[in-house]
This record gives structure tokens, sequence and C-alpha cells, in this order.
């Protein structure tokens, strides 16, 4: 095993782990896709537009997986002040806004067909994860404009904290206001999900996962990278 | 007249897979295309602080 200029190890014939990594992650989700689209069987009730289940689903559980992420960071912050946290907070929360902006849209596409309706304000799921969703924009903007000082890390930390109460209630809202959202499919009490919607769910939840973490790699380095280039800036007096 | 799930209309379903596809590679994308930029930077100035170096 090589490291090569820019700190990437390579496995010896020029291609780095990184770019494998990626190979590996756009075959699954070509695999996540056909298992879905091809593979799954069609709903008894919602027919085709069911699908839409295994891209909706893997990425709210990711997107609860983010802001929990940003949750444990914070805390870690706000005891340790190591900046590290920080970071991990601010690319968790990026994540967490990306995989609920794909939610909330997947699940608008969903709803459109089968209920007749894009939105909805009086069901609770879709409310509090509009809610979920501005906390984290919130959080975000304050990070954008408050620069990268000390004070702006304490308190968006403090937010991360604070705004991670809305997560359990988007969770358990489908239990308690019961509207248009229907319960979770694959934690009925009642019946067992069937193998031919669990594979599917499963390679989808998989391949979705590779993608973001991909996404969170390239965001780790950016933020290194940019660390070390104002780090030599400060030291040779430049910009 | 009940609907049958043969009459469904997948553009639901394709707009959704299009759309998650392009958010995700696009934004990936965007970031690899950041970070090229931030390492380019990062090595001029190397070079230019080691070419003044006595």
């Amino acid at each position: 095993m090589n490291k090569s200029s820019d700190g990437e190890r390579s496995i010896g014939i020029g291609v780095n782990r990184f770019t494998i990594f990626g190979l590996v992650t756009f075959i699954l989700v070509l695999i996540a896709t056909y298992m879905s689209l091809v593979v799954a069987p069609l709903e008894a009730v919602q027919g085709v537009h069911q699908k839409i289940f295994y891209i909706h689903v893997p990425l709210a559980f990711i997107a609860y997986a983010s802001i929990t992420v940003v949750l444990i960071a914070s805390i870690a912050f706000l005891t340790t002040k190591n900046p590290k946290w920080d970071r991990l907070a601010r690319i968790s929360a990026e994540i967490g806004i990306l995989s609920t902006t794909i939610v909330l849209f997947s699940g608008s596409l969903w709803g459109r067909p089968v209920w007749g309706a894009w939105w909805s304000w009086s069901d609770a799921r879709l409310v509090t994860t509009l809610v979920m969703w501005l906390i984290y924009m919130g959080y975000l903007m304050l990070r954008s404009l408050g620069g990268s000082n000390n004070q702006t890390a304490k308190v968006s930390s403090i937010i991360g904290i604070l705004g991670f109460i809305n997560v359990p209630i988007t969770y358990f809202s489908v239990y308690l206001w019961t509207y248009l959202h229907p319960l979770p499919t694959l934690q009925s009490s009642t019946e067992r999900p069937e193998s031919s919607i669990l594979m599917p769910f499963l390679w989808s939840f998989l391949a979705y996962s590779a993608v973001i973490i991909l996404i969170g790699i390239v965001r780790i380095k950016i933020e290194k990278s940019s660390d070390e280039l104002e780090t030599l800036k400060k030291q040779n007096q430049i910009g | 007249m009940e609907q049958s799930i043969t009459d469904f209309n997948p553009i639901y379903v394709y707009v959704v897979y299009a759309l998650t596809w392009v958010v995700l590679f696009g934004y990936l994308y965007y970031l690899a295309k950041k970070q090229k930029s931030i390492e380019t930077q990062l090595q001029d100035l190397k070079n230019i602080i080691d070419s003044t170096k006595p």
C-alpha cells in the first residue's frame, strides 16, 4: 500500500481507495435501483407508486442518523472545546438537510398520486419533518453568516442540541396524530415485512448510506484542505 | 369503476428517482470540484512558499 502526493492511500496500481469506494457506491446504487424498480413486487393498493418507498424511507433513516450525529458532536464540542467535533456537527447537519430535502420532495411526489395531495398542513409527520428541515437550515445559515469564530460554534452547538428535540416528535408523530402518513411498514407489530420488500429496502439503505458516506468523506477532505490553506496563509501573511 | 394497478402512471416514481440521483450526485460533483480547487490553491501556495525560501 503506497501513499500518493495528496495523502491518498493507493493500492499500488495508481487507483486510490476513494476512487474504488466511489465505484463500489455507484454499482450499489445501480443494484438498489434494479432491486427497487424491477425485482420488488407491485403493491396491491398503491401499485408502482409504492416504489418511492425504497428512496423515501432509507433517506429518512439517514436523516435521523445525521441529526443524531449533530447532537452527539455538539455535546462533545461543548464539553471538550475540540473544533473537530464542531466540524463533524456542521458536516452532519449538511448531510441531514440534504437527506431531509429528498425525504420531503419524494414524500410529496408519493402523496400526490396516493392521497391526491402534494402536501397537508393537517398531517403531523409532514409538518414536523418540515420543522426539522427549517431548524437545521437555520443552523447552517447561522454557521454561514456567523463566520468561524468560537461564539458561533457555541451557539450552533446549542441549536444542534435543542433542535434534536424535534426528531423524536417527528418519528413518533404518526403514532400520536394519525392523519395521512401511514405507520412504519417495516416495524409493524402485527405483520412482518415480506422478504420481497425487505431485500430491495436493505439494498437501497446500503447504497444510499454509501453515497452519504462518500459525500461525508469529500466534505471532511475539504475542511482539512481549507484549514491547511488558511494556516499557510496566516503563517506567510498572505490574503 | 375500479382502478387497476397497471393504470397507474409511473411518472412520479421516475421523477423521484431522477431527482434523487441529480441531487445526490450533483452535490457530490460540486463538492469534488470544490475540493480540487482548494487542493490546487494549496499546491500553488506551497510552490510559492518553496520558491521564496533561500
